[in-house]
C-alpha cells in the first residue's frame, strides 16, 4: 500500500445527473503521480463528465473530486491552476502561430515566462516540429494542435492532465507518437487522465483502464495483467451487458 | 490588481493580433476613418469657407446700407439688410439643423423672415441620403463597428472553445469577462481616437473665434460620444456573453442597431408630424397676410385701424384733422402699422414654435426607446447646430429688426411734419451699429440638454445592469 503513487486526482463518489437522469453514478477513482489512467468507454459513458467535475466546470450532484486533496468545490481556483487539459480538439485560435497561441495561454497561467531556449526543448521534447511554430494554426495537424496543448499545459507545471479523446482521429502514425510523447510526460510525474475508446491504444499507454458503461464504473484493470485481447472481450462484454 | 492589469494587457494583445489579421475588420475600420476623415475635411471647407463669406457679406450689407444715399426712413426699412448667424466652431461636428434651418436672416420692414441660406437647397442632387458628419459616423457608424467587433468577444471564444481552455488554466470567467470588456472599449477609443484629434485640429484651426466657450463644448461632445462607444461596447460584451454563437450575437446586436438607429427615430419623427403637423410655408403666410389685413380674429382692416389711430391722434392731439396734428400722421401709420405687424409675427411664431417645440418634446420622449436620440439632441446642443441655438439668432435678429424699424419710423413721424418729401442721410443711416448677434453660452446650451444626459445616463445604468446579469450568467455556466 505504501509503494502506491501520491494520489493526484480523486474521485469520490462522484454523481452527476441532468434533468433528472444520472450520467455519472457513484464514481470512485483515483490517479497517482506519474499514473496514466484511461477511461475506456462508449459515448454517453460518462468519461467527459468525469473530465468536467474535475475542472470544475460542472458540480457533482452528490461525491467529491479532489486535487491533490483539494476540493473542487471549495477549492476551483487552485484547483484549476494544477490542472491541465488538452480537448479533443485543441482550441487554438487559427489567425495566431503556434508560439502566439502558446504566449497567451502560458501568460493566463501565471506561470513563469519560458525563453526561447525552453520552450524548443519543451516543444522538441513533445516532437513538435520547430518550423511550424511561427505558422498560423490554421495550417495545423490536429496532432499537432493537440502538442500545443499538451506544451501549454506542461509549462504551467500542472500536477495532473485531463485529455479527452486525445487519440481519436489521429493517423496511426500521429496516434502512435501522442502514445509516446504522452508517456513521456507521465515520466516526469504528472498523472494523466484520458477518455478514449481506442482499446488497443488505452493498453499501449495506460498503467490503468477504467471501464466504463452508462455512467458507471464496470471495472478497473492493471493493464499489465490483461493482454489487448483480453481487454477487448471485457470491455465488450461490459458495453454488452449495458445494452 | 497587478494580475487583474497583466490579464487586461495578454488579452488585449491577443484580441488585437487577431483584429489585424481580420483584413474585413481591417478594410471596415479604414472605410469608417477615411469616411470621418472626408467628413472633417468638407465640414472644415464648409464652416471656413461660410465664415469667410460671412465676414464679406457683412462688410458689403454695411456698405450697401451706409451707401444707398438721401431717401425716405421708412424706405430704408424696407431696403433692409441680411444678418449672418455667427456659427460656433464645433458646429462642424454635427451641423445637423442648420442645414435645413438657414444661416442667414433678411431683416426688413413689415415682414419678419424666416432663417435662409439652407445649404440643403444648394444640393447638386434630389436625393438626400443623409448627412455626413463625423457626428453622424460616431453616432450611427460607431456602434456597428462596436457591434460588430464585439459579438464575438466572448461567444466565439465558447463556440470554438478557447474561453474553456482560458478558464482551465486558471482564469476566472469573471475576469475574462472584465478583460474583454476593457479590451474592447481600448480597442474602440484607439480607432475612433484619429478622428477626435482631427476633428480638434480641424475645430481649433476653423477661422471662427475659438474660445474656452469652443473648448468645453468640444470636449463635452467627445466626452458623450466616448460615452455612446462605451454603451454600444457594453452591450456588445453582454450579448456575446448571453449568447452561444457569434452569428447570434451578430444577428442579436444588428437588429438593436436597426431598430435603436433607423426605426424608432424615424417612427417617432413620423409620429410627431402627424400628431402636431406644421404648417406649410404657403398656409403660414395666408394667415400671417390675413391677419395683418384683417386684423387678429378680423377685429379689423387696415382702414378701420388706421382710422381709430386718427381718432386716438386725434383725441390725444386735441385736433380735428391731420394737418393740425404735431407729428407726421403717415409716420404714425406706418410707426402702428409695424407694432401690429409685429404682434401678428409674434402670434403666428408662437403657435409654429409651440407646434415645433411639441415635435421636439415628442422626439426626446423617444429616447426612452433609444438612446440614440438622447444622443442626437446633446451632439446638436453641444455643436451649437440644435433649434435652441437657431431660436437664439432668430430672436436676436428679430429685437435687431424691431429696433431698426422702430427707430427708422420714429425718425420719419419725428421729422416729417409736413414734409410731403422728407428724407434722411448717411448721419441717420451711420447711427445705426454693425448688428454682430452673439451665439449661446454652453452652459445655456447644456441647460437644454439636461433631460437627455438624463435619459442617457438611465441608458447606461440598464446597459450596465445587463452586463453584470451577464457576467454572473457566464460565471455560472463555467461552475463559478
Amino acid at each position: 500500500m505504501n509503494n502506491l503513487p501520491r494520489p493526484v486526482l480523486e474521485a469520490i463518489g462522484l454523481t452527476k445527473s441532468f434533468d433528472g437522469e444520472k450520467v455519472l453514478d457513484d464514481l470512485h477513482l483515483r490517479v497517482g503521480e506519474g499514473e496514466i489512467v484511461c477511461l475506456l468507454g462508449a459515448n454517453g459513458a460518462g468519461k467527459t463528465t468525469t473530465i468536467n467535475l474535475f475542472l470544475g466546470f460542472l458540480t457533482p450532484c452528490s461525491g467529491e473530486a479532489k486535487v491533490l486533496g483539494l476540493s473542487v468545490r471549495d477549492e476551483l481556483n487552485k484547483t484549476r491552476a494544477l490542472l491541465g487539459y488538452v480537448a479533443e480538439i485543441v482550441a487554438l485560435y487559427p489567425s495566431l502561430t503556434g508560439r502566439e497561441n502558446f504566449n497567451f495561454f502560458h501568460s493566463l497561467s501565471g506561470a513563469a515566462p519560458l525563453d526561447e531556449f525552453e520552450l524548443s526543448e519543451l516543444l522538441s521534447k513533445l516532437d513538435f516540429p520547430l518550423d511550424a511554430l511561427n505558422k498560423p494554426v490554421a495550417q495545423y495537424s490536429k496532432g499537432m494542435r493537440q502538442k500545443i496543448g499538451l506544451a501549454i499545459a506542461i509549462a504551467k507545471k500542472a500536477k495532473a492532465i485531463l485529455l479527452d479523446e486525445p487519440l481519436s482521429g489521429l493517423d496511426p502514425k500521429a496516434a502512435n507518437d501522442l502514445v509516446h510523447v504522452l508517456k513521456t510526460v507521465s515520466a516526469g510525474g504528472v498523472a494523466l487522465l484520458i477518455s478514449s475508446h481506442d482499446i488497443f491504444r488505452a493498453k499501449q499507454l495506460a498503467n490503468r483502464v477504467v471501464i466504463m458503461a452508462a455512467g458507471r464504473l464496470k471495472a478497473e484493470i492493471e493493464i499489465s495483467s490483461m493482454s489487448a485481447s483480453e481487454l477487448e472481450e471485457l470491455y465488450l462484454k461490459h458495453i454488452a451487458a449495458t445494452h | 490588481m497587478t494580475k487583474h492589469l497583466e490579464i487586461l494587457k495578454v488579452v488585449s494583445r491577443k484580441d488585437r493580433l487577431e483584429l489585424i489579421r481580420d483584413y474585413r475588420m481591417v478594410v471596415l475600420i479604414i472605410l469608417i476613418l477615411m469616411l470621418a476623415l472626408a467628413s472633417i475635411v468638407n465640414s472644415y471647407e464648409r464652416l471656413g469657407r461660410y465664415s469667410v463669406d460671412r465676414a464679406i457679406a457683412t462688410q458689403q450689407e454695411r456698405q450697401s446700407w451706409l451707401s444707398q444715399g438721401d431717401r425716405d426712413p421708412h424706405s430704408a426699412a424696407h431696403f433692409a439688410q441680411w444678418t449672418f448667424r455667427p456659427l460656433v466652431p464645433t458646429s462642424m461636428l454635427d451641423p445637423f439643423a442648420i442645414d435645413y434651418a438657414g444661416t442667414a436672416i433678411w431683416l426688413e420692414a413689415h415682414a419678419r423672415n424666416p432663417a435662409a441660406v439652407r445649404p440643403v437647397e444648394s444640393r447638386a442632387s434630389s436625393l438626400d441620403v443623409g448627412q455626413l458628419s463625423i457626428g453622424w459616423i460616431l453616432q450611427a457608424l460607431g456602434p456597428v463597428l462596436a457591434f460588430l467587433l464585439g459579438s464575438g468577444v466572448i461567444s466565439k471564444e465558447k463556440q470554438n472553445g478557447t474561453l474553456r481552455l482560458m478558464i482551465a488554466n486558471g482564469i476566472v470567467p469573471q475576469a475574462v469577462f472584465i478583460a474583454k470588456l476593457q479590451s474592447l472599449f481600448f480597442t474602440i477609443v484607439l480607432i475612433v481616437s484619429p478622428i477626435f484629434i482631427v476633428g480638434l485640429i480641424a475645430v481649433f484651426n476653423v477661422p471662427t473665434d475659438f474660445t474656452l466657450d469652443s473648448a468645453i463644448r468640444f470636449s463635452l461632445w467627445v466626452l458623450f460620444h466616448v460615452a455612446w462607444l462605451g454603451l454600444a461596447v457594453c452591450l456588445a460584451v453582454a450579448v456575446s456573453a448571453l449568447t452561444g454563437t457569434q452569428a447570434r450575437s451578430v444577428m442579436i446586436l444588428l437588429s438593436i442597431w436597426a431598430i435603436a438607429v433607423l426605426l424608432i427615430p424615424r417612427a417617432i419623427s413620423g409620429t410627431a408630424e402627424v400628431l402636431y403637423p406644421t404648417p406649410s410655408g404657403a398656409q403660414f403666410w395666408a394667415q400671417v397676410r390675413s391677419d395683418i389685413n384683417n386684423g387678429i380674429n378680423n377685429s379689423g382692416d387696415r382702414k378701420q385701424r388706421e382710422e381709430a389711430l386718427e381718432r386716438a391722434l386725434f383725441a390725444k392731439y386735441n385736433v380735428a384733422s391731420r394737418d393740425e396734428l404735431p407729428i407726421s400722421f403717415r409716420g404714425a401709420v406706418l410707426d402702428a402699422n409695424e407694432r401690429f405687424g409685429n404682434t401678428v409675427f409674434e402670434k403666428h411664431y408662437l403657435a409654429l414654435e409651440d407646434i415645433y417645440s411639441q415635435q421636439r418634446s415628442l422626439m426626446r420622449f423617444g429616447g426612452l426607446f433609444t438612446p440614440f436620440i438622447s444622443l442626437q439632441n446633446i451632439s446638436a446642443a453641444l455643436a451649437g447646430s440644435d433649434n435652441h441655438h437657431l431660436n437664439h439668432f432668430n430672436a436676436q435678429a428679430e429685437t435687431e429688426r424691431q429696433r431698426v424699424v422702430n427707430a427708422l419710423n420714429r425718425d420719419l413721424v419725428l421729422h416729417s411734419v409736413g414734409k410731403s418729401n422728407y428724407t434722411a442721410d448717411e448721419n441717420l443711416w451711420a447711427s445705426f451699429e454693425v448688428f454682430e448677434p452673439v451665439n449661446m453660452p454652453v452652459i445655456e446650451a447644456v441647460r437644454g440638454i439636461v433631460i437627455d444626459v438624463i435619459i442617457m445616463f438611465t441608458w447606461l445604468c440598464i446597459v450596465i445592469f445587463i452586463l453584470v446579469r451577464a457576467k454572473t450568467r457566464l460565471s455560472n455556466e463555467f461552475g463559478q
